[in-house]
């Protein structure tokens, strides 16, 4: 283990700095660190890990997290500027401890043909309207009130909803069929 | 007894696939960039084809030839949707006349690679099968399905691919799990030549977000499709803003043709489909209506 992940390993918040030659990313970056439950520190040598975007040259440190403007998107530890504050927060998470990070890019996937859902998979335009309520976090009551449907309907949507997506409860809905959807659809 | 004196069947494959591999050695150039290298098709004497997906974006590549020669290759064209990317040789070389086949399922290839050192590769594999033509995931036509069984680095992928008549299959590409697939000679001798001229394959754009779904039951019949495609966003000011098309709208036809699945409708958008009038049969509120529109190019990204 290195300096940094005994560090790391020792206290209660990882400290994080943040580095880029624009003051608001700094500050932007600040609010998903902070979010996220760590500690800023402006001292490289304080830190656990550094985060420090594509416009500047990373300072020497063994768990440096590079952000955007990065052009080969496979090497470790780089996150595109796109990434969420969920996956910087992860990747904190993992480069304090010694682990390297890097993102499921397009080419790792391949040159791919289009994918066909088979037909009895596929949801009908209703079952999509009550998929995103169901994201939204809203009960029978409100979606059957927001699509100006029953609650006997809606329970008959969601139970065609469990069945074509394969779940069980409601989250697991909305984690499995949401990706789905948005892996199928086209702009074109 | 020497080895050279031995003539069994397996010893003249093995001699024939070397000296195969001899001959197919100057068809093939390393591409190379600050982060590794890629391998390309020495297309002609000036211009070399590789695979659009694992090439870095750049204003120059430095390319190293297996004569041993390096040189400064400028990106000419790039079309993503069919893997296809040209690059212009500073100093043109000898290149090998290619004669495009399609192989059987079945027959031997070999896919060639090469390294930043002027080395070269050469992997053995069969045609696993051999399919119709295929949409790829961003709409570009690809003339043949060719799977291929055999394994390939990064840094090979891109070289060329040859029968074992010389016929030159293709250009190998890693498609998803790192299955290698072959982007058909027909296939390059389509888009090359456009993408040397235009630098970009004009395609027929729509301007609508489509999403496939159930079709709901009430236009089964009437349709006669189990599936449709809904649309799930219109771009301001695009060729389906302009026809009417309205978010929500389910599309079952175009000319009168069902469009059960998305490549029922990409299938109509190739660069010849630019001006050309459709007619578009929705389904809106639970009635189904006709909408006219007039292909556009799509917009450069």
């Amino acid at each position: 283990m290195n300096s940094a992940a005994a560090m790391a390993a020792h206290r209660a918040r990882l400290c994080v700095a943040i580095f880029s030659s624009d003051p608001s990313r700094v500050s932007e970056l600040s609010g998903i660190v902070l979010r996220a439950g760590y500690d800023i520190t402006s001292d490289v040598d304080d830190a656990d890990v550094v985060i420090a975007d594509g416009s500047i040259r990373p300072p020497n440190h063994p768990a440096v997290i590079r952000l955007g403007d990065i052009d080969d998107r496979e090497s470790a530890n780089a996150l595109p500027k796109s990434a969420s504050p969920e996956q910087i927060g992860a990747a904190i998470q993992a480069v304090a401890v010694g682990l390297s990070v890097r993102v499921r890019s397009a080419r790792s996937q391949g040159f791919a043909a289009a994918s066909d859902v088979k037909p009895e998979f596929l949801l009908t335009p209703r079952e999509i309207e009550v998929l995103e309520a169901l994201a939204e976090g809203l009960s029978n009551k409100a979606i059957a009130r927001k699509l100006d449907i029953s609650q006997h309907t809606v329970k008959f949507h969601i139970e065609s909803l469990f069945r074509k997506l394969g779940v069980r409860s409601r989250s697991q809905a909305v984690i499995r069929g949401l990706p789905s959807l948005s892996r199928t659809r086209f702009e074109i | 007894m020497a080895m050279g004196e031995k003539s069994d069947l397996l010893m003249k494959l093995s001699e024939a696939l070397a000296a195969r591999a001899d001959e197919a050695k100057s068809s093939v150039a390393a591409i190379g960039s600050a982060r590794g290298s890629l391998s390309g098709v020495l297309w002609r004497n000036d211009v070399l084809v590789t695979s659009a997906q694992s090439l870095p974006r750049r204003e120059s590549y430095d390319v190293a030839l297996p004569n041993g020669q390096a040189q400064p290759a400028t990106p000419a064209g790039v079309d993503v949707s069919t893997n296809i990317a040209v690059l212009k040789l500073a100093t043109p070389q000898q290149a090998q006349p290619l004669v495009g086949r399609v192989p059987k399922a079945g027959e031997l290839v070999s896919a060639y690679g090469a390294d930043s050192a002027g080395g070269v590769s050469v992997r053995l594999g069969t045609v696993i099968a051999v399919g119709d033509e295929w949409h790829s995931l961003t709409g570009g036509r690809i003339d043949k399905r060719l799977g291929l069984d055999l394994r390939l680095s990064r840094t090979e992928e891109g070289g060329p691919i040859f029968d074992m008549t010389g016929g030159f299959v293709g250009m190998s590409t890693l498609g998803p799990f790192r299955r290698v697939i072959a982007i058909p000679a027909s296939t390059l001798e389509r888009i090359v030549p456009v993408l040397l001229n235009h630098g970009r394959i004009a395609r027929g754009w729509l301007g609508v977000t489509l999403q496939p779904v159930a079709m709901p039951e009430a236009f089964r019949q009437e349709t006669g499709l189990s599936a449709a495609l809904m649309a799930t966003s219109i771009k301001a000011d695009g060729p389906a803003a302009k026809a009417g098309v309205l978010a929500g709208d389910i599309l079952v036809s175009v000319d009168g043709k069902g469009t059960r699945r998305l490549r029922d409708v990409l299938s109509r958008l190739d660069s010849d489909s630019v001006g050309r009038h459709i007619e578009l049969r929705v389904i809106r509120s639970g009635a189904l209506r006709t909408l006219s529109l007039t292909i556009e190019a799509r917009p450069r990204e």
